[in-house]
């Protein structure tokens, strides 16, 4: 049995952990405080644009964030739904404390998995790592890790999920405190230990806002936020009838020019621009300092009031991030309508932390030049509790010994993955739709269809919920045939036609046309349908609402689809089109020296891999698909 | 990039010739010609390999050109994949018809080297030509990189830029009201998207006319100088290239063959056309040589009719010659007394080739003839920097176009931002591969640069 060991155990720790147990290996997670697992530092909401689809996605491989923030969420809202199906978004406020608790029993229970509390000072290999490029051949692989009481424990493979805690400091005003983020103990000797591997660390910063008392606040000044009626759960099996919990409101104001004012007269005592800071903040979360230098000519700023769970009056002010000192802290925040009176119980503040480049890594996010060493989350160089999670999940399962390797056009998880080892990143990295290609393919709807076999070809998904899976996908394919194949008669379809402002049928027409009209949907088709009976037998009745909601998509956007499909075909074949970990691009005859050096460095996998980096032409590419021909030609000869 | 679908390219070099090869290769090359192709004896199910074929390509429901094809099946072909070699009329507007029709039905251009890099992968070609493939294909890779970054010169290319620009701010308001959907900042809507995208389609439609400009700016204005016996053609020849080319001679009939030279004239290169003169005869040599001169002036497309001012003619002195000429009438002589009586204008000039006089005025009806397109699209001096002058760019805002109509289109049927997003992201992928860049977080800076989100 493989032993894993996982260090960290945040949002990317817990889903590492998880997976690589959940698929036969034996675990040991280690954190600094057991009572810090599954921490939400920042805010406290899961999912949102892009995000919605990594959860979603993590759900359908058979990971564990879904199923948690389904359970103890405050609020859910769908963002997007007029701007198309592929951008709908799930967002849910979460009760931090119960995510918490949830997440720790999930690991708690979880056979396989052992929780250790104690900080990993060092990474074992043999032969031991040495700086500089090591000999292919002689690759070191990890053996086990130490703690810093000097207990060595042995293991397969690490998974390094350090999150922002390797060297932190958190900075306001002029106050630095050596701590991980909310005075968490950080981690002072695991960097120089990564360093000495060979790692290339890079110095990132982000931070939080305030919290302050909900007592403080007069809710009258503000604009209400409700969740939605009906929720749509993140896990495709939770079963929505079963989630009736009564829905926290959030509330919505903005700053003032007096706001803007004060931040500008102190300005100079944030430890953003004081000098004190030196990381490299992220455009994704702007402190309200940042906000208002960059865009003066911005009347206000909208700032949003969350709660932090159900059993605390502690309240989340979203669009306040600062690294103001206290007074000034105060003084801004009781500058916006409604926190007149706030009482300010957390100050807000900047966090600086280590992370590598994680253009080091596989797309299995393993170190090219350290055999079983994996890393995943914010220690990548990406932001956000979503973004490790997924990273977490794929890491636990290359290091548990089964390859998963999803690719942009499989998921946003692909995506993901792909840009950080790919073109690595300058800033925390921000899951955004915009940064994938095939949009249309990846919606959160579909993250089942997409990714569940991969989830079941490793081992995540259990053998029911897998034939659920395959007859709900069976469900949806006869149905959109029989859809295709079924004639109307313009007698039945008219009244309902005429109805619904849509053109009177002269002749009969298939289903599927009518529910291709932009005022029609499949909703309007069943109704004079008699046929349509759909049944699910092994499977809870809601889902076939989401057979419905797929069979309507699929139909709908149909020729838009297959437009993309094709493009992705064209990607994934190119994808499929493998590189030699040690190909020697210094000796290829013909590429230009700007393309040796950055293949020489990111060793990309596959030709795909290979096209995206930043200095590569197609022409490079077509004298490497050159290269490798002669090569395997040669080596044939050679063997004849 | 993939392995195996279909490309094209003119095989034949750019410029003049009796005919020209439009070469596919690829899995299915066969099939692009069912939507291309007429053959002459009826529907044909399957083109037989190493056949040939008589017909007609049509594209956009018109006539093209009449051409030969010949089918290769694979293996037995140049790249060892399917190939279809179609011969057409040389020339740039037909060469550049066919291959517009066959890129318009599944085709795409080719790389620079890709017909030889196929040969080598399938083994067409043996080992020891790799060496030889590999410095072809990176000798374009240089040149082309190079010649991009000549190419477009500061005018045409910050007008690529400029609508590149347009479309990357419409992207990132899309993507701002997706990705941050709790922020009510200032986004596009629909309405001022389709309004921008007309004004966009025009500039992108003016880009495509320099393309015109800058096919006469490459292959030249093809002209034939063309008139009565003794009119003074050769004169007219010998005038405008400054030197003794053609044979004067006061015998009629002296020029019995057609003498093309190329010369440039205020800006515009001409391909001068001399032709045996317009008379009735029985001389064998100077019957062919009449036969050469109707070809001149059936694929020329400006004529220079020279009348002998000092002549009186029996006939009207002015022949109407194709649709698709231009025509200017020369009233040779012009330094002698002149027996008619004739209305000047731009395409009525005396001129004495004799002295030059008049040839300037001539040379300026040329160019404002054949270099209207480029004033249209707010040229007004003209270098090749200014224009399109690579197919490949024509091909690539002819695409871009089409995409652009289609994000607009899908606005105006009322879809979704994100189906509406599909096709303008393609527009923009179009316009930056024009000036040779590559497709990074675009998008996503643009949105950090212009709006104040983020938690």
């Amino acid at each position: 049995m493989r032993h894993i060991a996982v260090i960290g155990g945040g949002h990317a720790g817990c889903e590492a952990a998880l997976a690589a147990a959940r698929i036969g290996a034996r675990v040991t997670l280690f954190a600094m405080s057991l009572d810090g697992i599954a921490m939400m530092p920042c805010n406290p909401c899961i999912g949102g644009s892009a995000k919605g689809h990594l959860v979603r996605e993590i759900d359908a491989l058979g990971g564990e964030m879904g199923k948690a923030i389904d359970a103890v969420f405050l609020q859910s809202r769908m963002l997007n739904t007029g701007k198309g199906p592929a951008v709908y978004s799930l967002r849910a406020q979460a009760d931090k404390k119960r995510y918490m608790a949830y997440m720790k029993q999930a690991l708690e229970r979880e056979p396989n998995i052992v929780l250790r509390e104690g900080e990993v000072v060092e990474i074992i290999t043999a032969p031991d790592a040495e700086k500089g490029e090591p000999s292919p051949l002689l690759m070191p692989r990890v053996t086990a890790v130490r703690t810093e009481s000097g207990a060595v424990t042995e293991c397969d493979a690490v998974v390094v999920c350090s999150g922002t805690y390797l060297n932190a400091r958190c900075l306001y005003g002029e106050t630095v405190t050596e701590t991980g983020p909310g005075g968490q103990r950080c981690s002072r000797r695991l960097s120089a230990c990564l360093r000495e591997m060979g790692f290339t660390l890079q110095r990132f910063k982000t931070g939080t806002p305030a919290r302050v008392h909900r007592r403080s606040i007069d809710f009258t000044k503000m604009a209400v936020q409700h969740g939605d009626e009906k929720t749509v759960p993140f896990s495709f099996e939770t079963d929505p009838a079963q989630i009736t919990r009564e829905q926290i409101p959030c509330y919505l104001t903005y700053t003032t020019p007096e706001t803007h004012a004060i931040i500008r007269g102190d300005i100079h005592r944030s430890a953003m621009y004081s000098g004190l800071i030196t990381a490299t903040g992220t455009r994704y979360c702007p402190s309200i300092e940042d906000k208002v230098v960059r865009f003066a000519d911005k009347e206000r700023h909208p700032v949003f009031i969350e709660p932090e769970g159900e059993n605390t009056e502690e309240m989340y002010v979203q669009g306040m991030s600062s690294a103001l000192p206290e007074d000034v802290q105060e003084r801004v925040y009781r500058s916006v309508p409604g926190l007149e009176n706030v009482e300010i119980m957390r100050y807000a503040y900047a966090i600086e932390y280590d992370c590598i480049d994680a253009t080091q890594l596989t797309l299995g996010l393993e170190a090219k030049h350290i055999g079983g060493l994996f890393f995943a989350g914010q220690i990548c160089g990406s932001s956000g509790y979503e973004e490790a999670a997924a990273q977490g999940l794929v890491a636990g399962v290359n290091a548990a010994g089964k390859t998963m390797h999803i690719t942009r056009a499989q998921g946003y998880v692909g995506v993901l993955i792909d840009d950080l080892v790919t073109k690595g990143t300058a800033e925390p990295y921000r899951m955004m739709t915009s940064r994938a290609e095939y949009r249309l393919l990846l919606r959160q709807d579909n993250a089942d269809l997409r990714l569940t076999p991969l989830g079941y070809q490793a081992g995540l998904i259990p053998e029911e919920r897998y034939l659920r899976f395959l007859q709900k996908k069976d469900l949806i394919e006869a149905e959109i045939k029989r859809l295709k194949s079924t004639t109307i008669s313009p007698e039945i379809a008219n009244p309902m036609l005429t109805k619904r402002n849509s053109a009177p049928l002269s002749s009969g027409a298939k289903l599927a046309d009518l529910i291709k009209r932009p005022e029609l949907d499949y909703g309007d088709i069943t109704e004079l349908d008699v046929q349509a009976t759909l049944e699910c037998p092994i499977s809870p009745s809601f889902v076939l609402d989401a057979v419905r909601e797929q069979v309507n998509i699929q139909i709908k956007y149909e020729g838009y689809i297959a437009m993309q499909q094709t493009l992705a075909e064209q990607f994934t074949k190119i994808e499929s089109r493998p590189l030699p970990p040690d190909l020697d691009y210094e000796n290829i005859h013909g590429l230009r020296i700007e393309a040796r050096q950055k293949l020489m460095k990111h060793r990309p996998a596959n030709f795909g891999q290979a096209s995206r980096i930043t200095g590569v032409s197609p022409a490079d590419l077509g004298i490497l698909m050159i290269y490798m021909k002669t090569k395997t030609h040669r080596n044939e000869t050679e063997n004849e | 990039m993939t392995d195996n679908d279909v490309i094209a390219a003119v095989a034949t070099p750019p410029g003049r010739g009796a005919v020209g090869i439009v070469r596919l290769s690829g899995a299915g090359a066969a099939d692009v010609l069912k939507a291309i192709f007429l053959p002459a004896g009826g529907r044909v199910k399957s083109f037989a390999s190493h056949q040939m074929y008589y017909g007609k390509v049509v594209h956009n429901k018109s006539v093209i050109d009449e051409v030969m094809l010949c089918c290769m099946r694979a293996p037995r072909s140049f790249t060892r994949e399917d190939v279809v070699e179609i011969y057409a009329h040389g020339g740039f507007s037909t060469m550049y018809g066919v291959l517009d029709a066959v890129l318009d039905n599944g085709a795409r251009l080719a790389l620079p080297g890709e017909f030889t890099k196929r040969a080598f992968l399938n083994g067409r070609i043996n080992l020891t030509q790799a060496e030889a493939v590999m410095d072809l294909v990176n000798a374009n890779n240089e040149a082309a990189r190079a010649a991009g970054l000549r190419q477009l010169g500061g005018g045409l290319s910050n007008r690529v830029a400029a609508c590149r620009d347009t479309i990357l701010r419409w992207l990132a308001n899309i993507a701002l009201s997706i990705d941050y959907p709790e922020h009510e900042e200032e986004t596009l809507n629909r309405d001022t998207i389709i309004t921008e995208g007309q004004a966009l389609l025009a500039e992108m439609q003016a880009l495509l006319k320099t393309a015109e400009v800058g096919r006469v700016l490459r292959e030249g204005v093809k002209t034939a100088i063309v008139g009565a016996p003794n009119a003074g053609k050769s004169t007219l020849l010998n005038a405008i290239l400054g030197e003794d080319r053609a044979i004067t001679h006061e015998l009629p009939g002296t020029t019995r063959d057609v003498l093309t030279e190329q010369v440039r004239v205020n800006g515009v290169p001409l391909v001068l056309m001399d032709t045996a003169g317009l008379r009735k005869t029985n001389d064998p040599v100077e019957l062919l040589g009449l036969g050469r001169t109707h070809e001149a002036i059936r694929n020329a497309e400006l004529i220079l009719q020279v009348v002998d001012g000092g002549v009186k003619y029996k006939d009207p002195a002015i022949h109407k010659y194709g649709e698709k000429q231009k025509t200017i009438i020369i009233v040779n002589k012009c330094d002698l007394p002149l027996t008619d009586e004739w209305e000047w204008s731009d395409l009525v000039i005396p001129v004495s080739a004799k002295t030059g006089q008049g040839l300037d005025r001539l040379y300026e009806t040329i160019k404002k003839t054949f270099l209207t397109g480029a004033r249209d699209v707010g040229i007004n001096d003209f270098a090749e920097s200014d224009v399109i002058t690579r197919e490949r760019h024509r091909l690539l805002i002819n695409e871009a176009i089409g995409h652009v109509a289609d994000g607009i289109e899908a606005f105006e049927r009322n879809e979704t931002e994100d189906i509406a997003a599909i096709p303008l992201r393609a527009a923009y992928l179009s316009l930056g591969h024009i000036l040779g860049l590559e497709y990074a977080d675009d998008i996503i800076d643009r949105i950090f640069a212009e709006f104040c989100v983020g938690k």
